[in-house]
């Protein structure tokens, strides 16, 4: 609390951004595939604690967070294809009940799976050299990595954007969401672009998981505090819409990154704030259009 | 209450429902509450204090599946509800030791239901996935007020020591330094009357036959002048009654509540049990709860990792035997009988 207010702003402008990029990172992922193929995943949030102990293990190993940036996040897509294959493609037409009780199943072994490898002990992961300092701008310190962190989600969003509404893929997917028989009679595999859509999922959660373990660590009940942040976000943005998400993880960051300067003992109960106040305006979510059912 | 005429063709389909297996049904309700009744005298005590756990997060599991299988909304953060009644009979015990544990457990069992009625607002209005995700954020909320609010739930250290070394269960009926077996008979007591109570609600009065059809024709129901938002509701305020009785129990059957009574591993546990058990029988997920805590039981003198196990076999249960044990068993018998007849 100490300096004026310029730097308190400016640090607050910070803390909202990386807020943002975290929450969106994670939420993204869920939110693409529910509305994609309108499969909730639970364990969604357990992929991105495997990314983020294999990255631990990775950077532990060689010594290099760039390495295991880049290595875990693909090793964690194969797993993510092995479940896939085996499990979820089953149920993608089986109704939210079965999913998300298969999704619980598969939460509880990787939770266990993890614990089973790694322990039961939480880890601290150290920022790369030359993105560990520290920054002063008008009085206020601020960290480097966070805005790596922000970088990061910038041009992964950027991405996913050009992905999903640019390019002949994307509209592929897009229409498969929509008129499955349609596209399937044009020739496109509805299983291949399934799979795809999984497995893009999958993958932002893993770089969710690397990128974050440096800010929050790793222990074994990052599953469940991400899936509950997760779950709200996608709610409170209406399921299954991205800028819905995109919007409400910046209202996140907004109330995280500010009002953590001033309330931080209550910074717990932000995100419920944020999911009881959107709702009681926009009951079905901010761009929420369908009940969910 | 006078049935409406339109009423006859889906009261009927109701009834062909329920005839079916009714005797098959009753015969296993009363073997597994006979079992129950006769545990203290066969099993051994240090089984009796696993039967303790099974029978009370059976209680609970049952308390999830009044919302499930009557409602079809699947209740991801059940154990707010299971938690909170257990926080608020601790302290009740601390605060009125000499007031029979009855009346206390009452309380905090309808303390909770009037919570249920006041959460279920925001979230039995939708189904599907978008009510399973709201009651998680509900039971990550009431959780995050236990983990903060230190000074009244002791946080993750929790409570202990408010159980009064006499217990009263009436005015002049009082257990000094009750015995495992004793208060194993306390939950007893309870669970038998309150499931056939609740059983005989959901199943045999018109206001369990207006939750019946809502869940079968949300429309039609509507249509014949249901207010079907406030049967939901009334259904997820049961469902949180009984979860409340199972959590007051559980604070005195264990004399400790922390935040593992209200955290989102017990409200996924509480899914697992009664999806084990099977929810489309009333008493399978009292039966899913002997089966898992017995189960990890045998696993955990196997493995430390016994719950890696669990959750394949739950998978595996999910994939091959959706409607669980009893879904499995009535399966067989239906078999069997068809084989005997033919």
């Amino acid at each position: 609390m100490s300096g004026h207010l310029p730097s308190l702003i400016i640090a607050g402008g910070l803390d909202t951004l990386t807020y943002w990029s975290l929450a969106f990172l994670i939420a993204s992922g869920l939110t693409v595939v529910f509305g994609m193929l309108g499969f909730l995943n639970v364990a969604h949030a357990s992929f991105y604690m495997l990314a983020g102990y294999i990255g631990y293990s990775i950077a532990g190993q060689t010594g290099s967070f760039w390495l295991a940036l880049l290595l875990a996040p693909p090793i964690t897509v194969v797993l993510g294809l092995a479940a896939e294959r085996l499990l979820f493609r089953r149920l993608y037409e089986a109704g939210h009940t079965p999913q998300l009780l298969l999704t619980i199943g598969i939460a509880y072994v990787i939770a266990e799976a993890t614990k089973m490898i790694w322990g039961d002990d939480a880890f601290t992961v150290s920022p790369p050299a030359g993105l560990g300092g520290h920054i002063v701008i008008l009085g206020a310190t601020l960290p480097v990595y966070h805005l790596f962190v922000i970088a990061i989600a910038l041009v992964l969003v950027g991405l996913l954007a050009l992905l999903i509404s640019g390019t002949r893929l994307g509209m592929v997917v897009r229409a498969a969401a929509t008129h499955p028989q349609m596209v399937d009679a044009l020739g496109f595999k509805l299983h291949t672009v399934h799979t795809l859509v999984f497995l893009v999922g999958v993958y932002l959660a893993a770089v969710a998981g690397v990128v974050m373990t440096p800010m929050l660590g790793i222990y074994p009940g990052m599953a469940d505090d991400a899936l509950v942040q997760t779950f709200i976000v996608v709610v409170a943005g209406g399921l299954g819409s991205l800028p819905g998400a995109f919007a409400v993880a910046g209202l996140l960051g907004l109330v995280q990154g500010f009002g953590s300067v001033f309330l931080s003992d209550y910074a717990l109960f932000f995100p419920f704030i944020v999911l009881a106040g959107v709702l009681m305006f926009r009951p079905l979510g901010l761009f929420g259009t369908r009940s969910g059912a | 209450m006078t049935i409406p005429g339109k009423l006859g063709p889906a009261l009927s389909a109701l009834d062909a429902e329920r005839s079916r297996g009714r005797a098959s049904g009753a015969v296993a309700t009363f073997a597994l509450l006979g079992a129950i009744v006769s545990a203290p005298w066969i099993l051994p005590q240090a089984a009796l204090n696993d039967l303790s756990q099974a029978i009370l997060l059976g209680l609970f599991a049952i308390g999830f599946n009044i919302i499930f299988k009557y409602s079809g909304l699947l209740s991801f953060g059940h154990a707010a509800f299971f938690g909170t009644a257990a926080y608020a009979e601790a302290m009740l015990l601390q605060a009125f030791p000499a007031v029979p544990v009855p009346v206390l457990i009452l309380l905090a069992a309808c303390g909770v239901g009037a919570l249920g009625l006041l959460l279920g607002h925001i979230c039995v209005r939708r189904s599907g996935a978008y009510f399973s995700m709201m009651t998680l954020a509900i039971g990550a909320f009431l959780y995050t007020i236990a983990f903060k609010w230190h000074a009244v739930t002791g946080g993750t250290d929790g409570l202990g020591s408010f159980m009064p070394s006499t217990l009263v269960l009436l005015p002049g009926w009082r257990l000094e330094n009750p015995s495992i077996a004793q208060t194993y008979e306390l939950s007893a007591s309870f669970l038998i009357p309150l499931t056939l109570a609740v059983w005989l609600i959901l199943e045999r009065t018109p206001f369990g036959n207006a939750v019946q059809l809502v869940r079968q024709n949300e429309e039609r129901a509507a249509f014949l002048g249901y207010d079907t938002h406030r049967v939901k509701l009334a259904n997820y305020g049961l469902a949180a009654f009984v979860a409340g009785v199972a959590g007051a129990l559980w604070a005195i059957a264990n004399g400790f509540v922390s935040t593992d009574s209200i955290d989102l591993t017990l409200s996924t546990t509480v899914i697992i049990m009664a999806f084990i058990g099977g929810t489309g029988w009333f008493w399978g997920p009292l039966l899913g709860s002997a089966i898992y805590i017995f189960g990890s039981d045998r696993l955990s003198a196997l493995t430390q990792h016994w719950q890696l196990w669990m959750g394949l076999a739950f998978i595996v249960l999910v994939l091959a035997f959706p409607r669980g044990i009893a879904g499995l068993v009535a399966l067989l018998s239906s078999r069997l009988v068809e084989r005997r007849d033919g």
